[in-house]
This record gives C-alpha cells, structure tokens and sequence, in this order.
C-alpha cells in the first residue's frame, strides 16, 4: 500500500493501565487482520491513566480535543472519562457491565455511542464464588475488594450477594477510592476473617494484582478475579473472558466505525468463551485440594 | 462489368449466410450462457446451501450424540451416579464449548443436577421442571430441539434434550453464535454469503455476528417469505438491499433454513465478460465470413474469368492459346469444350485458308491465260488498255503501214486440195507469217480468206512502221521461196504494203477484233492486186519513208479503180 499518499485516520486508546502491555499488541494484530495498520493508514493515540480518575478524565478531554474519531476506553473508568469529555464521540470498550451502567440502552441495540464488548464479569460473580468454594469446600466469608470510580462494584456486590445467601457464604464488601486503599483494605479485610477475596477486574489492571496476592498468600486468603493476569502474578484463581481474545475481537468494532457505522446500532457482543485459570503453586501454598469438578474446568494451569 | 457483378453478388451472398449463421449462433449461444450460466450457479449455491445445512445439522446432532454419551457408563448408587454425571456434563462442556449448560430432570419432572457455565451450578433437586417443553416432549421418549430464544435479549440460544437412559430427560443449552465458525468457514471459502433463519425468520448465524445480535428478522426479505413458504427465489434481497442469487436448504429437524447467496452484480459480470466474449467471438466470425465470401467468390469467379478472357482472345483470331482451368468441376469441362471448339474452329479456319489461296492461284492462272490469249487477238499495247479499262479507244493513227499478202490462184488450188491440207497448208503459213510479224514488231490484223493483213504504227509509238513492214514482206517472200522448193504445193504470194493514216480500233462485245480502217487500207490492198508473184509491190508514200535503207524499181503509174494512176515501186530482191 501506499502508505504515505493515503490519509491517516486517528484513534485515541485510553486505558487503566500504567505502561504498554500485551493487551495493546493483541489489539493492534486484531485491526492488522482488518487493514488497519499502525503508522501506516492509522494513528493511535495511546493514554494510560493508570489508577487516577483525575488524570482519566484530563486525558479523555485531550483526546477530544485532538479530534480523534473515536475513542477505545479499555475499562469503565475509561468510559466514564469520555462520555464526560464527549456525548457523541463514539466509544468502543471492554468493559463488564456497559448496558448496566447506563452506557448503553441494550446489548442488541446500544442506542448511544458506546459499544464494544460486554465482559459480563459481574454476571460471573457467582460462578467465581462457586469455584471457590469448591476449593474449600466449608467457605464461610469472603471479602469483595471493589473500586469505588468504577460504578461496576455495585453490580459485583449485588451478584456476590445474590449467591453468597444461596450458597450461605457471608460477604464484605470494601470499596478502594484509589490505589493508596489497597493496604488499609487488605488489613481490613483479614481482620474481618474472611477467608477469601474476591477482585474487582479493574484493580488487576491498574497493577495491583502482585500486592493483592502476595498479601493474601501471607495472610493465607484464597484469591479470585476475572484476569488471568492476576494469576500470573500469583492470584489463585480466574474465571471470565479471555482479554487476549476480546483485545483482537474488539478491532473489529473500531473498524466498523471508522467505515462509517454508527456505535448506536453496532450491537454489544459477550465473549464467546470464558476461561477458568488456576495457579496450582498458590493452591498448594495455600494447603488446598484441587477437586476433580474444577480440574475439568480449568482451562489453563499457572506455575 | 459483369464479372464484377457476380464477384460482388457471390462475396455478398456467403458472407450474409455465414455471418447470419454465426449471428444466430452467437445470439443463442448468449442465451443459452444467460440460462446456463444462471442455472449452473444457482447449482452450486444450491449444493453449497445442501452443504452448509449438513454441517450445521451435524453440529447440532453432534452435541446431540455428546448428550447421548454422558448418559452412559455410570454405576452405584443415585447420588454417586449423580455426581459422576456432573462430572461428566463438565467434562462435555469442556469439550463443546457450545454448549453453555447441561442439565439432568429425573422422571418426576424434578431437575437433579444443573452444571453452567454463567450460573450456579444446581443439585439440590428443589425445581420442577415438568411443565417444560423440553421435558414434556423428550420425557415421551423423543428428542427435543427448541426453537431459539436469545440470552439477555441478544445471543442465540437453543435447547436440546432427549430421554435419559435411567429415566428422566437430559437437556443442554447451546450457544448459537458458535455456528458463526462454521458460515463464515463457508463463506469465505465460496466467496458468498451464508446465514442461517429459524422457525419464525429470526437470523441465527449470519457472517456479520452484528446482523444476528441485532436480532434481525429476515421474514421480510422476499427470498426468505418465499422459501417460508415452501417455495424458491432465484433474485432475492440482501440486507444492505443489494439484489443476490440465492439458495436454500432447509434443515427439517431444527426447521431452519440455510441460506446460500451471492451478489447479482457478480453474475451480472460475469455474464457481461460472456457477452463479451461472445461478442468478440462474433466480430472475428464476421470478418472471418466476409473473408472467406471474398476467397470464395473469387475461386468462382476466377475461371468465368478465365474462360472469358479465352473467349475474347479467339475473338480476336488467336486460336493457339488453350484456356487452362483445373478446378475439377462443371467450368473446367466448360473450358475443355471451348478449347474443343477452339480446335475445331482453327482446323477449319487453316482448311479455309488453303482453299482460298488455291482459288486465288487459279484466278490468277485464268486471267495470265486470259491475257495471252487477248495478247494473240490484239496488238500489246491495245489488249493492255482493253484489260485496264474495259474498252479501247478508236484512235487515228497519221502514219501507218499496211502491209497485205494474197496467194495468187488460190481458189483453183484449193477446189483440188482436200480441205483438211488446205487448211494445214494455210496454218503453216500464216504461223510462219505469225511470227515474222511478231519477229518485226508488225501488228497482225487478220486474215481473210487466203489474204493475210498486217500493220505497223497501229499501237504505240512506232516511227519505223514502214521499214518494219518491208522487212517482214522480205522475209515472208523469202520463206514462201524456201518453202516452196520442198513442199508439193507451191504458193505463189504477191506482197502489198501502203502507208498513210489509219483509224485503228476494237469492235466486238465478246469476241474482240482489232481493226484498222481507212483509205490507206483500201489502197493496200489494191497494190497487192497489183502486184506479181514473189514480188514487194509499194506505193510512193512507203517509198518515200524506206528508200534510203531498200533499193527499189520504179514501176510507173499503175490505174487502181476507184484511185486513178498511183505510183508503184517493187522492192528489189536483193537489198
């Protein structure tokens, strides 16, 4: 192609994170498979926000006002930015709950200029109990570590509490209102004797994955989340959508837009598959059994 | 002109009926490419729809088969048997990720076990599910197959269940959009599109997932409406309301339909590269035609040409260049008979020749005879102006010699003689007398009887006719001596010769004589009456003209009747 005489068009990817990682490369290998190839017909405005809302919101307004023509908000906080800095710029994400966080009318027909992929990771909530459970099978208490600027926590609370009264499992619910609460919250959460934690996705991606899990193994918690990458950095345990695979789906819906499709009527998809990743060092280091209902279950085994 | 009429006529005529052949050919050949060509991919799209039905059936009785399995190879008591199940019901959705959830009902309608992938996992044995389609019609001993619904208002989902081997019903929640692997495998290995409609025209897979997530219904689509019903449309719609060709087939166990479609516009290329095609074919087979029309007239045309330029050639005299054509057919054998005619005709043509030179030698031998014969009758000069111009002009000549002869005693002679010697007699004579005369340049006139008549200075320019005369009497008196001394009979001849003016011409229209008249003539002849045997006898007026070359005797003043005295003089013997 001849790179240089075509127009370049300009998207802006805001995220989370804190630096360049895997998830970025899966999403650029997702628009190559559709042409859309970095430098060459497409500029990527990358911004990283890390845990700060603040800084989230000041980068969504710049990439406004460097009149992207749509915006990859890569977690809920990253949507919440820019539907502040725009009503109308259309929002492609990866985030768990967009239809209940009012983002979008329905899965089917979005109905605003948000769409993209729907992690459904609070309708998991459940599920992850469950799993736990099986691990240790006389589970009582579990604490949800949530994040207070992301409004997904109270779908996750609802979800967990939801199955803890069916499963007889008791709750606590603690709410980060940024990165310095991790610590404090840890703490609170041992001195509740809960026997588990339960991650909200975003705090994986903001990094804090290592401390969570390196805290609970000392205190001898069994962790959970929806990241695989939590796992990685020592989590117990993960179930939900793959992000390797929703990275490179959601090219696709970048692609649509920039073709001229409008977000409002590009429908939100669900992952296709849900991945259940188990560290078996943790789970030995931890004392636990792993029983064969979850063996088959998993799709993946970590150290 | 005409040859080129018949070129132009011939050239015309074949290449009309060839390029109106191909024309036809070419026009049918299009149809016959529209139709076929229509046919033929609405064929493969109808296999291609055939095949894509199988393998989505296949995928659906496959889970169906998986189901089959897990009721399978389980022993003890209920709750281990139980346990085991979900064991296996775990392991199966490992394996077919489709499927979303498995589920056991016992035969009171009570559902036993429930393993998700989204929920929690149930066994407390606490629902009642024996309202449910899935068990009301699997319990029966059949195997259900839901129509789909749509999970949180937007995946596809269906429900299959069959009778559990130890009572009951297994049913499993199957995700739809799984399907998507298997069109969009389809429909990038054909290049057209695949979906797939359920029971009430909702889509259910489709290669843009989108299109199903919307939860699309496609009963509008007049293809669709069509197949509904039972029936197929060839031109149908697309979604973005492009025309296609499609095809369906249908999977009576789910009562879905699948369907197979591409782009009209394609076929529309396609067939548009035919005509084309088809087109350009015809162009050349015209030209080609037309070519051929030409060669063809002009193989035709060529010997006609020959034959004719044959023709105008023995036209014009020329026999000997035969017309060459070796075409093998009806124009040769025409050309082989005109150079039959050919031949004929300069056979006859040289006998004609012959004969006319034959005829021309032979008038030329007549009219030499002719003109001899003339020549013996008249005197050179008058048979030539006879011959030139047909008649001879009386001319008077003012000085002429007459010279006569005459046998004296004649008459009592030949009363003796039998006539047959008399006339041999005279024909010796007068032949001798004949060729003196010639000898002399003397004219013989004629005979008469036993007299003999000649004359000089009666035809053409003669000075000397006088002397010319004496000398031929001299030798004729001298021949008739000689003669005379051994013949029997003995002739006596007297000689007279006058001179004076003369008129001389022919009379006669068929029989010529040439004649001399005039008093001269008449005096002549006098003196030769008045002659003597073996003697010249000449008046004065020849004297006159001859004495300085004969000696000659005075013999006086002799009466002649009708003439008065006329001076007479003999010519002396030996001069």
């Amino acid at each position: 192609m001849g790179a240089s005489s075509i127009p370049k068009r300009k998207i802006g990817f805001l995220t989370s994170a804190l630096s360049p990682s895997q998830r970025e490369d899966d999403f650029r290998a997702g628009l190559r498979e559709l042409g859309w190839i970095e430098g060459d017909n497409l500029v990527i405005e990358y911004r990283r926000a890390g845990n700060s809302p603040d800084r989230m919101a000041e980068l969504a307004k710049d990439l406004v006002t460097r009149q992207v023509e749509l915006i990859v908000a890569s977690t809920t906080t990253a949507v919440v930015a820019s539907l502040k800095a725009s009503p109308t710029i259309p929002i492609v994400t990866i985030s768990a709950d967009p239809v209940g966080n009012g983002f979008a009318e329905s899965l089917h027909q979005p109905g605003g200029s948000v769409t993209g992929i729907s992690t459904m990771s609070p309708l998991l909530s459940g599920k992850r109990l469950e799993l736990l459970r099986e691990l240790r099978p006389r589970l009582r208490h579990i604490a949800f570590l949530g994040y207070r600027p992301d409004p997904t926590h109270k779908q996750f609370i609802g979800a967990l509490e939801d199955a803890g009264r069916r499963l007889s499992i008791e709750i606590s619910p603690i709410l980060l209102g940024s990165a310095e609460d991790l610590m404090p919250s840890l703490l609170r959460a041992s001195k509740l004797r809960a026997e588990a934690v339960i991650a909200q996705t975003l705090l994986p991606i903001m990094g804090l994955g290592q401390p969570i899990a390196e805290f609970a193994l000392q205190s001898g918690l069994l962790t959970c989340s929806d990241s695989p990458g939590f796992v990685a950095a020592g989590g117990l345990l993960s179930y939900g959508y793959d992000p390797a695979a929703a990275d490179k789906r959601v090219a696709i819906f970048v692609d649509r837009i920039l073709k001229g499709g409008h977000p409002s009527i590009i429908p939100i998809e669900m992952p296709q598959r849900f991945r259940l990743v188990l560290n078996r060092q943790t789970a030995a280091r931890l004392g636990l059994r792993i029983p064969e209902s979850l063996r088959l279950r998993t799709d993946q085994f970590v150290g | 002109m005409m040859r080129l009429k018949l070129f132009g006529r011939y050239a015309t005529l074949i290449s009309l009926v060839v390029s109106g052949l191909i024309l036809a050919m070419g026009v049918g050949h299009f149809q016959f490419a529209r139709t076929e060509l229509l046919k033929h991919l609405h064929l493969i799209q109808s296999e291609r729809a055939t095949n894509a039905a199988s393998q989505i059936e296949r995928f659906v009785l496959d889970i169906d088969n998986r189901l089959s399995e897990l009721d399978m190879h389980r022993e003890g008591s209920l709750p281990d048997r139980s346990w085991q199940l979900r064991l296996d019901a775990i392991r199966l959705m490992r394996q077919v990720p489709a499927v979303s959830s498995v589920s056991w009902i016992g035969s009171d309608g009570i559902e036993r076990i429930y393993v998700s992938r989204l929920e929690l996992d149930r066994m407390e044995g606490k629902r009642d599910l024996s309202a449910t389609p899935q068990f009301q019609r699997a319990s029966n001993g059949k195997p259900y197959f839901s129509p789909p619904y749509f999970f949180q208002d937007s995946e596809p989902y269906m429900t299959l269940a069959k009778p559990a081997r130890e009572g009951g019903v297994i049913s499993a929640e199957v995700n739809l959009k799984f399907i998507w692997d298997i069109v969009a495998r389809l429909s990038s290995a054909a290049s057209n599109n695949t979906y797939v409609v359920g029971p009430e025209g909702a889509l259910l897979a489709h290669l843009d997932l989108a299109a199903v997530l919307r939860r699309t219904n496609v009963s509008s689509l007049p293809q669709v409406a069509a197949a509904q019903g039972g029936k197929d449309l060839l031109f149908g719609t697309a979604f973005a309301g492009e025309e296609v060709i499609s095809a369906h087939a249908a999977i009576p166990l789910l009562q879905w339909l699948v369907f197979v479609e591409s782009p009209r516009r394609e076929y529309e290329l396609a067939l548009n590269a035919s005509i084309r095609q088809t087109v350009g074919l015809l162009i050349g087979g015209i030209l080609i035609a037309t070519a051929v029309g030409f060669l063809l007239a002009r193989t035709l045309v060529r010997p006609l040409k020959q034959l004719q330029a044959g023709a105008e050639r023995i036209g014009n005299g020329d026999f000997d260049q035969p017309i060459s054509i070796r075409t093998g057919d009806e124009v040769e054998q025409l050309a082989n008979q005109f150079n039959h005619m050919t031949e004929v005709l300069k056979a006859s043509y040289t006998q004609l020749e012959t004969r006319v030179a034959e005829r021309t030698e032979e008038l030329a031998k007549e009219k030499e005879r002719s003109h001899a014969l003339l020549l013996t009758m008249l005197p050179a000069e008058i048979a030539e102006e006879l011959i030139q111009n047909g008649r001879v002009k009386a001319v008077r000549h003012e000085a002429a010699t007459i010279l006569f002869t005459d046998f004296s005693g004649f008459t009592q002679a030949a009363s003796t003689m039998p006539p047959d010697v008399m006339v041999g007699e005279l024909n010796e004579i007068f032949g001798a007398f004949d060729h003196i005369t010639e000898y002399n340049g003397v004219e013989r006139i004629k005979t008469i009887g036993d007299a003999y008549m000649a004359a000089a200075g009666v035809s053409g320019l003669c000075p000397d006719h006088a002397r010319r005369c004496v000398l031929a009497a001299k030798e004729m008196v001298a021949f008739l001596t000689e003669r005379n001394r051994s013949s029997a009979f003995k002739w006596n001849l007297r000689v007279g010769i006058h001179s004076g003016p003369v008129v001389a011409g022919v009379v006669g229209t068929r029989k010529f004589a040439f004649d001399i008249w005039g008093d001269t003539v008449n005096l002549a002849s006098r003196l030769e009456s008045a002659g003597e045997v073996g003697r010249i006898n000449i008046s004065a007026y020849t004297y006159h003209l001859i004495q300085s070359e004969f000696v000659c005797e005075y013999r006086g003043k002799i009466s002649v009747k009708g003439k008065g005295d006329v001076d007479m003089y003999f010519v002396s013997d030996n001069t």
